[in-house]
């Protein structure tokens, strides 16, 4: 079947609240793309315009309406002074963390703030950024999550344990790594201007595997509506929100952060797939849009039909919400998923995405 | 193939105990190799790699949502392949719960794979502070809750009586693990965790 509206088009439908020709489709790929052009992964991360060239042909092959982004799991701990290693290596799938820059609750007071034009990644996603705007795309930098960046910076199991036995001084590093957020939104929202700009958040120290709600209340909640209050009065109109994992037991916390925020800009919500996209809807339908949440490794283990299976079920149950839906995988799509799984995506998106 | 879970908290002593047990299973003739979270969290030298054969691989970065175990499947299948190792020891991170690790192992495909043991290891000097803890505990007993074999580390470092009182707490969360007493450090008892993973 053939589309009707092109990939902005269909978006700037959905952020609109008008209804597209069929559902837009956001894969979440980033490795995936190195491999469909014959780069190795590490060039998606190290080498700005092979990256963008990679994403945007990856898209206009399948033809889903994402384009180019810079973003990593492991996002802070080179950004703040430790050392990340690029993932040339078989089996490796993103940037990975080869020394923490804090150790030690001294190091947390020592640990300077950096300025978001030199530090880390930052520069590479700001090429790609450039790159995007001059192609007229979104802009899409990086705005969280707060204790994910701030467990890369720590390394995780000692964060955990701050929490518990000095939760002092994961305050104060979380303050530090707000702030930084805000720098970098402020950076990249001052070189294009916020209305061309989307901020993309998420990250798995946040889901339930690993702290309870109460810590989210505590740990995370205040800074990271510091941070997305600051973003929408930057005058950012959309907020891709990827609440990694199972987080259904902080569900009320993102419900009361819109709420706190009078439900401003729009937001875009790719849950887990842990989450039932009933209870997205329930808790956001009225004012945002849901991001589908496929399972992510069946992109890599399961045959077509069957994630052709999931999709559709996905889209029949996403396509629901009044506020708009794009199908979506659960988190990254595995970069070795066989690429005619990718295509399941895009074969159910135009077979059962229809809008009537 | 047999594949080997280390799991425990930070500091509980999993990086030289696997460095310890990989030597020990090298020295019998045994190919082995090593996969970690994260390379950097694993100081194995140049020289333990080629004096022992081991191969390391890192599958650190992704997500651990989803990413890792994907990543994880993905490097058993690899190293198959290209290494064919007698046994596979993962580290997974501090963070990791057993169960999810060992989803990513059967999630590797067309192997010849024999799971063995999940070890967690229990710190000697540590952990009864870390379980006494409302939410760290929580996280610790999962973890302990996972195991085939519960080692108590650094036992050179503690009195018989507080080994005991180990032993009887880790009971309480698990009654069907094997609980050994052990020192990476300086291999007490490291033996007989061999023998248990041959």
């Amino acid at each position: 079947m053939q589309d009707r509206m092109t990939p902005a088009e269909r978006l700037a439908a959905v952020l609109m609240g008008q209804k597209p020709d069929r559902v837009p489709v956001n894969p979440f790929i980033l490795g995936f793309a190195a491999k469909i052009v014959n780069l190795p992964i590490g060039d998606l991360y190290a080498d700005p315009r092979k990256s963008f060239r990679a994403q945007l042909l990856c898209a206009e092959m399948y033809g889903y309406d994402a384009t180019p982004m810079y973003a990593y799991a492991s996002f802070g701990a080179w950004e703040f002074g430790g050392e990340v290693g690029m993932p040339y290596e078989p089996g490796q799938s993103a940037p990975y963390i080869i020394r923490h820059p804090v150790e030690s609750p001294e190091d947390v007071d020592k640990l300077e703030v950096p300025d978001p034009r030199k530090a880390g990644s930052i520069p590479i996603a700001m090429e790609i950024a450039k790159l995007c705007y001059e192609n007229k795309m979104p802009v899409v930098f990086q705005a969280g999550e707060v204790l994910t960046t701030a467990a890369n910076i720590a390394e995780p199991a000692r964060l955990l344990r701050w929490m518990i036995r000095a939760p002092d001084v994961v305050h104060k590093l979380n303050k530090k790594v707000a702030e930084f957020f805000i720098a970098v939104a402020e950076y990249f929202t001052s070189t294009f201007g916020a209305d061309k700009c989307m901020a993309f958040t998420g990250g798995p120290v946040e889901s339930n595997k690993l702290i309870n709600p109460r810590q989210f209340g505590e740990f995370v909640f205040p800074y990271m509506k510091q941070i997305h209050s600051k973003v929408l009065g930057m005058g950012v109109h959309v907020i891709l929100e990827h609440p990694c994992s199972d987080q259904n037991a902080n569900l009320p916390y993102y419900v009361q952060l819109r709420k706190e925020l009078g439900w401003n800009g729009k937001y875009i919500w790719a849950f887990g797939p842990e989450t039932p996209l009933e209870k997205q809807i329930e808790c956001f339908g009225e004012h945002d849009i849901i991001m589908g949440n496929v399972d992510p490794p069946s992109f890599q283990f399961k045959s077509f039909e069957d994630v052709l299976a999931l999709c559709k079920d996905n889209i029949e149950r996403g396509i629901k919400n009044p506020s708009g839906y794009i199908l979506g995988v659960g988190c990254e799509l595995p970069p070795l998923a066989p690429p005619i799984n990718v295509y399941a995506l895009m074969k159910a998106a135009r077979e059962y995405g229809r809008y009537q | 193939m047999k594949v080997v879970q280390i799991a425990g908290f930070l500091g509980s002593g999993k990086t030289t105990a696997i460095i310890a047990l990989s030597r020990s299973l090298a020295e019998k003739g045994k190919k082995v190799a090593i996969i970690v979270n994260e390379i950097g969290d694993v100081p194995v030298d140049a020289k333990v790699v080629s004096e022992y054969g081991l191969k390391v691989r890192d599958i650190g970065g992704g997500c651990i949502c989803c990413e890792l175990l994907v990543s994880l499947a993905y490097t058993l299948e690899e190293l198959a392949r290209s290494y064919s190792p007698d046994y596979v020891l993962i580290e997974p991170s501090g963070v990791s719960i057993p169960s999810s690790v060992k989803d990513g192992i059967g999630l590797a495909k067309g192997l010849n794979v024999e799971k063995g043991p999940v070890i967690v290891l229990f710190d000697g000097e540590r952990g009864q502070e870390q379980l006494s803890d409302e939410d760290l505990g929580k996280f610790i007993k999962r973890q302990i809750a996972g195991a085939d074999i519960v080692t108590i580390n650094k036992i050179d470092a503690i009195e018989d009586g507080a080994a005991r009182s180990h032993e009887g707490l880790i009971r309480t969360i698990n009654p069907n693990a094997k609980i050994l007493r052990i020192s990476a450090k300086n291999g007490l008892g490291l033996e007989e965790l061999v023998k248990l993973i041959i």
